[in-house]
């Protein structure tokens, strides 16, 4: 796929986004959970952030074990480059969510609300492995970055199964529930967009790594 | 605009930024390795090494 094809997918995502804040605005209910405010409509983007984010994290790990099993860097530059784009969306979730909850709980943070901690901890487990994994770029540290990212994989569905498998006190279930009604059309356009604009990001930092490794490659013969 | 209404439409905003900066930051970067790739060639080629 080459630059301009990348590059179209990410305006393509951001015009679906654009498009999706149009339903939002206009056609969106602003009632969730029986309370009617404005702020009820961060959730269309709130959960495609974190969605998107989340999956990312699942090809972050998949790529991580590709590079271990072959150890061709590219593996190890989409991994880095997949957190890294995942790292800013959860973010966007927990920011998103934080402002959320100021105005509905009158409450910035619940630390009893588990999804809000499981989430949390996943935000620092992956800031771990960005600072761990720039600490050299040498093949030692790409190594033990990816068994990194595959371990801490594991606290992504521990997050994302949260709500289901334990009683939250604050953050219910989203979907699936008579309390909340979601515009499709605004959702799916969302969820659409972010899902373009992901892999455009991931892409450019990819290529990052893949200049920055060329110029290396070049300095050395020097 | 009421404090509430700032802090949303912030949040809303960021929303957006975020991803546009990213974009950017990352984009200029690649820039500016890849004008130091060119150099790097230039220079090996004015010093007599093949491309």
């Amino acid at each position: 796929m080459n630059w301009i094809a990348w590059r179209s997918l990410g305006a393509a995502g951001l015009l679906a986004v654009l498009a999706s804040t149009f339903f939002v605005a206009t056609a969106a209910s602003r009632s969730f959970y029986g309370i009617d405010h404005p702020v009820n409509l961060i959730f269309y983007y709130h959960v495609a952030v974190a969605w998107v984010g989340f999956a990312g994290l699942l090809l972050a790990a998949l790529a991580s074990g590709a590079y271990l099993a072959t150890r061709a860097p590219g593996y190890s530059w989409l991994a880095e480059a997949c957190i890294a784009v995942s790292f800013a969306f959860i973010t966007l979730t927990l920011a998103t969510g934080s402002v959320w909850a100021r105005f509905i709980w009158n409450s910035w943070w619940e630390w009893s609300d588990l999804r809000l901690v499981t989430a949390l901890v996943v935000w620092f487990i992956y800031a771990a492995y960005l600072v761990f994994r720039h600490q050299a770029q040498d093949g030692a540290v790409h190594a033990k970055a990816a068994v990194f990212s595959l371990v801490a994989f594991v606290s992504v569905p521990i997050t994302v199964a949260s709500t289901r498998l334990w009683q939250s006190p604050f953050h219910g279930t989203s979907l699936g529930t008579d309390s909340v009604s979601i515009h499709g059309l605004a959702f799916a356009l969302s969820l659409i967009g972010t899902g373009l604009v992901y892999p455009y990001l991931v892409a450019t930092r990819w290529r990052t790594h893949r200049l920055a490794d060329e110029l290396e490659a070049i300095e050395a013969q020097a | 605009m009421t404090g509430p209404e700032l802090v949303l439409a912030a949040t809303f905003a960021a929303i957006w930024l975020l991803p546009i900066g990213l974009t950017i930051a990352w984009e200029r970067r690649n820039r500016g390795l890849r004008a130091s790739i060119e150099r790097a060639r230039a220079e090996r080629a004015r010093q007599g090494h093949p491309r």
